[in-house]
């Protein structure tokens, strides 16, 4: 949650300004307001207004608006106030055209930097605070509640209500324009707090999307926006523990799945060595290894004796494709889908791109499926001829595990002898250098997992270095690759995810805030393993909290959180440094 | 076949030697001081859609020509109004005014003498007596590139020296920027009809309304000369003052408004207050798309109006100040909340009607409609939210 400090005051991103007009005085918990002139009664912070370019008014003082002057009309005008503030100006109009907004809006968005709030002028009610949060405005201003009540119409969170249906829903006798704006200011309130906690939770995507099907212009800015993949993805987190709701048809194109989809086409390489492609159905339960129908079908695959030999994917949506080696990593371990098992054409689409790369990367011998008819139905068309497919009824039903049983066992005696340790150790490197391709790319799973080793039970994987020097490890709670100072040091001699500081050594487990970060390697996203540097000297590594464009703007705030830290040097300055 | 339609569907753009100082001594009709550029360049662009640069039909064809009510010296009387299909404005076709769009009724190609005067008398045989005629282009009718000189005085020759069994008007009405009414232009005109009448284009006495938001191209001191000029010649003088441009608020637009009739008000013997209303291929209907523009309340005309003539009566005026509002109670025009528009119309009707004051303050008594509050509280949130919806 995103801060605003200015002249001893704290403003919290999403916040309320409050124009002083004749018509209402601000409630108590506001903590902007926007007026002409000196002001004895505001007690939050002030903004002062300029006027308008016809007729501009004298204002003083560190936050004036200025007046605007006119321009084109395809011009987006983004105000700089001060180095915490600006203003994107006009929103309310350009918002009323979804295709134009978007480019306006990211305009405004990229000039205003991380670094500054974006207040949102005429823009936002109850009903859609939520999806302008969630692009990235931090102000609202009051003008629409106001206006909605001289209309005689009172806003909630579900949409409008007319004076009549709302008193009449509060019990209440008619109500005038004075209760109405006493009315749609405590909406405002209430979901604004509602936004606040959702945004400490990691649900504001949730929340959006339960918004914005009250108006078809906010379905449809959310899709234009997904369709922005580097814009909305600049700011999800790569990793977060909560679960993730992928309720509706737009649950498809979030920046977080799309993301995962896009490196596991992109970046991600099969385990060497796996020569049967093993489809599986997904489960309710994240990750799919701890459900009931998962440890059924385990326990048949354990038994084959040549597990290490199969690629083990589940077949899924919105994900597509989710390979084992990948169960623990956000946000396949944490989405959450209502099954139908009917497939939308969509779907359709996503799954079938996503096994369409799958097969072009895998030297698969084998495939087969142990998933329901009308998936392989759908995947059919891809795979190649000899294709078995085991469940005709139930993953879990008797005669199905029996029947994946008989075919690992028909395949068993075509791959011939297979070593189990040695197979089973080969294949725990292989599968941490999948999992490291997907996390920062081909080239460094090469480098990290080369001559390696691996030790360790799934989740606690141990990476060695050809010299014994430990890389780094899986945990439960992160899924991915936690490196160690040698680990980074490999990223940093590639020129990847590297966030730059001036010559100073951060103190061992404390965090390196933002106001110490130069900048950072672009891709840098909020959860991504970074490894810090100054110059190429490796000072420590650890999780980013924030973006590479945040981390360079910032100027509080927490960038990194330490795993590791270098030795101090005797020439080099320790420094805690704080906010 | 004439030379526009030979040109096929090729995209229509026509020397304007009339803005490069090419006109004549004292045609200097553009101030480049009152051009906004960048506005201009949209409006120029926004005009590459117009449907006439590809087809301007028969050159022969005028584009309408309907009678209507009117008022002349206080009566009612019958007004014959007749729009010529001429290359259109000056400065429209080099971009021009950003609320504009009479240049989608412009051939954007060469209109000869004689082919003026054919749609002259062919629109005329719609006269039947009516005391006041209007013709009108969609620019300048004494612009000699647009409307030749001799074009000029063959139609008004004929207006005035009707057959012997037929009465000619008793008034001819024109327009005209004010950088063509000049003593060159206007002294052949003497003496063809019993009255002749321009209609100025004034818009704003505010210099910015005119460069930043109107895009006008010349100063409001322009009119007054014109008007003197006009003195002269005995020609009479109308103002037409435009309500609400782009990038005004509802707040500005009635300061802005109640100023300009003041200060028209000494040079004319009629102010015509016209609210801004959204015409396609315009700037303000690329605003108007985008969300960002909002056609004057009602309740600012009435407002305006009625200051307007307060201090302008108390200043001596003593001619007609009126509003006809284009597409009233419509969302692309000047609107209230569309339960009161009817009424406030009717009120403004009967004002221009009797010029008399009382029925525009008796519209603000009588007329309680809740949305005034609304109205009222746009006209306070415009000073203070950086935004143009709504206010």
């Amino acid at each position: 949650v995103a801060q605003w400090q200015s002249h001893g005051k704290t403003v919290q991103s999403p916040g309320l300004i409050f124009p002083e007009t004749s018509f209402a005085q601000a409630p108590p918990w506001i903590d902007v307001s926007v007026g002409h002139g000196e002001s004895t009664t505001a007690r939050g912070l002030r903004l002062v207004s300029g006027g308008t370019w016809f007729h501009p008014t004298d204002a003083s003082g560190p936050l004036v608006i200025p007046p605007l002057p006119t321009g084109p009309t395809t011009k987006a005008q983004t105000l700089l106030v001060d180095d915490e503030l600006a203003v994107f100006h006009d929103a309310g109009g350009w918002a009323s055209n979804p295709k134009h907004f978007v480019r306006a809006y990211m305009d405004a968005r990229t000039t205003a930097t991380p670094g500054r709030l974006l207040w949102a002028p005429a823009l936002g009610d109850p009903a859609d605070y939520a999806l302008w949060v969630y692009l990235g405005v931090d102000l609202f201003d009051a003008s629409p509640l106001l206006v909605a009540a001289t209309r005689g119409i009172a806003l909630t969170s579900d949409g409008p209500l007319s004076a009549e249906d709302a008193a009449r829903l509060h019990g209440e006798p008619p109500w005038d324009t004075a209760r109405l704006i006493q009315f749609n200011l405590e909406s405002a309130r209430l979901e604004l707090a509602r936004i606040h906690q959702a945004i400490r939770t990691g649900t504001l995507r949730a929340l959006v999307e339960r918004r914005i099907y009250l108006r078809p212009a906010s379905v449809e800015i959310l899709r234009r926006f997904d369709r922005e993949h580097r814009f909305l993805e600049a700011a999800t987190p790569r990793h977060r523990a909560v679960a993730l709701p992928a309720m509706t048809g737009d649950s498809l194109w979030m920046p977080e799945v799309e993301a995962f989809r896009r490196s596991f086409r992109d970046a991600y390489l099969t385990p060497r060595g796996a020569k049967v492609l093993v489809l599986l159905p997904c489960s309710q339960r994240k990750p799919y290894k701890t459900s009931r129908s998962h440890r059924a079908m385990a326990r048949v695959l354990d038994e084959s004796g040549i597990r290490p030999l199969l690629h083990e994917v589940m077949i899924t949506s919105p994900l597509g494709l989710v390979p084992r080696e990948l169960e623990d990593v956000y946000p396949a371990n944490q989405y959450d889908i209502p099954v139908t098992g009917h497939w939308t054409r969509d779907e359709e689409e996503v799954v079938k791109t996503q096994l369409a790369s799958l097969l072009e990367k895998g030297e698969y011998d084998h495939v087969v499926v142990h998933a329901g008819q009308a998936t392989f139905d759908v995947l059919r068309p891809l795979l190649p001829e000899h294709v078995r497919h085991t469940c005709l009824h139930h993953p879990t039903s008797r005669d199905d595990l029996e029947r994946l049983a008989a075919e690992l066992k028909r395949l068993k005696g075509e791959l011939g002898t297979v070593h189990p340790h040695h197979a089973a150790r080969d294949r725990k490197l292989e599968d941490l250098r999948s999992l490291a391709s997907y996390q920062f790319g081909p080239r460094a799973a090469e480098e990290l997992t080369h001559d390696g080793r691996a030790a360790g039970h799934v989740p606690y994987v141990k990476l060695f270095a050809p010299d014994g020097a430990q890389y780094g490890t899986t945990t439960a709670d992160r899924g991915v690759l936690s490196l160690t100072l040698e680990g980074a040091a490999v990223l940093a001699r590639l020129g990847m995810k590297r966030v730059f500081i001036q010559d100073f050594q951060p103190k061992k487990t404390s965090s390196l805030f933002a106001v110490g970060v130069d900048s950072a390697d672009a891709d840098v996203r909020i959860g991504d393993e970074v490894v810090v540097v100054h110059r190429d000297e490796v000072r420590g590594c650890g999780v980013a909290q924030m973006n590479a464009e945040e981390m360079a703007a910032a100027k509080r705030g927490v960038a990194v959180t330490l795993r590791h830290t270098a030795a101090p040097k005797a020439q080099v300055p320790v420094l805690e440094v704080t906010a | 076949m004439n030379a526009a339609s030979a040109a096929g569907t090729e995209l229509r753009s026509i020397d304007t030697p009339g803005l490069k100082g090419e006109g004549g001594a004292n045609q200097q009709v553009v101030d480049y001081a009152v051009v906004n550029r960048e506005l201009n360049q949209e409006a120029r662009e926004i005009r590459q859609k117009i449907a006439m640069r590809w087809d301007p039909g028969e050159l022969t064809s005028y584009i309408r020509c309907w009678s209507e009510e009117d008022v002349m010296d206080g009566q009612p009387c019958r007004a014959l109004v007749i729009i010529l299909k001429t290359r259109g404005c000056t400065w429209a076709l080099a971009g021009g005014c950003t609320m504009c769009g009479y240049a989608n009724e412009s051939a954007w190609a060469k209109v000869t003498a004689d082919e003026l005067v054919t749609q002259f008398e062919r629109a005329y045989r719609k006269y039947a007596g009516e005391e006041l005629v209007k013709i009108y282009t969609s620019g300048s009718f004494i612009d000699r590139f647009e409307v030749m000189p001799q074009a000029q005085q063959r139609i008004l020759a004929a207006i005035g020296k009707p057959a012997p069994d037929r009465k000619a008007p008793v008034k001819v009405a024109f327009e005209s920027l004010p950088g063509f009414i000049t003593d060159e232009t206007l002294a052949p005109l003497a003496g063809l009809c019993e009255r002749l009448e321009v209609g100025i284009g004034v818009e704003s006495a505010n210099f910015r309304v005119l460069r930043d938001s109107v895009n006008k191209g010349h100063a409001f001191e322009e009119f007054p000369r014109a008007a003197e000029v006009c003195k002269r010649h005995g020609v009479s003088v109308k103002a037409y003052l435009m309500c609400k441009p782009p990038f005004l608020k509802e707040s500005d637009a009635l300061v802005d408004s109640t100023r300009t009739i003041i200060e028209a008000a000494p040079h004319a013997y009629m102010v015509s207050l016209n609210p801004t209303n959204v015409q396609g291929n315009t700037v303000v209907d690329a605003l108007y798309k985008r969300g960002s523009y909002r056609p004057p309340w009602l309740w600012t005309i009435v407002q305006a109006l009625l200051d307007g003539r307060t201090a302008a009566e108390q200043a001596g005026f003593k001619g007609m100040l009126k509003s006809d509002v284009i597409a009233a109670g419509q969302d692309r025009g000047a609107h209230n909340c569309g339960k009161c528009d009817e009424n406030v119309s009717g009120y403004l009707k009967k004002y221009k009607a009797t010029q008399d004051k009382k029925w525009l303050q008796r519209c603000l008594d009588e007329m309680q409609c809740g949305c005034r509050a609304e109205w009222r509280l746009t006209l306070e949130l415009g000073p203070l939210i950086p935004a143009y919806a709504g206010l």
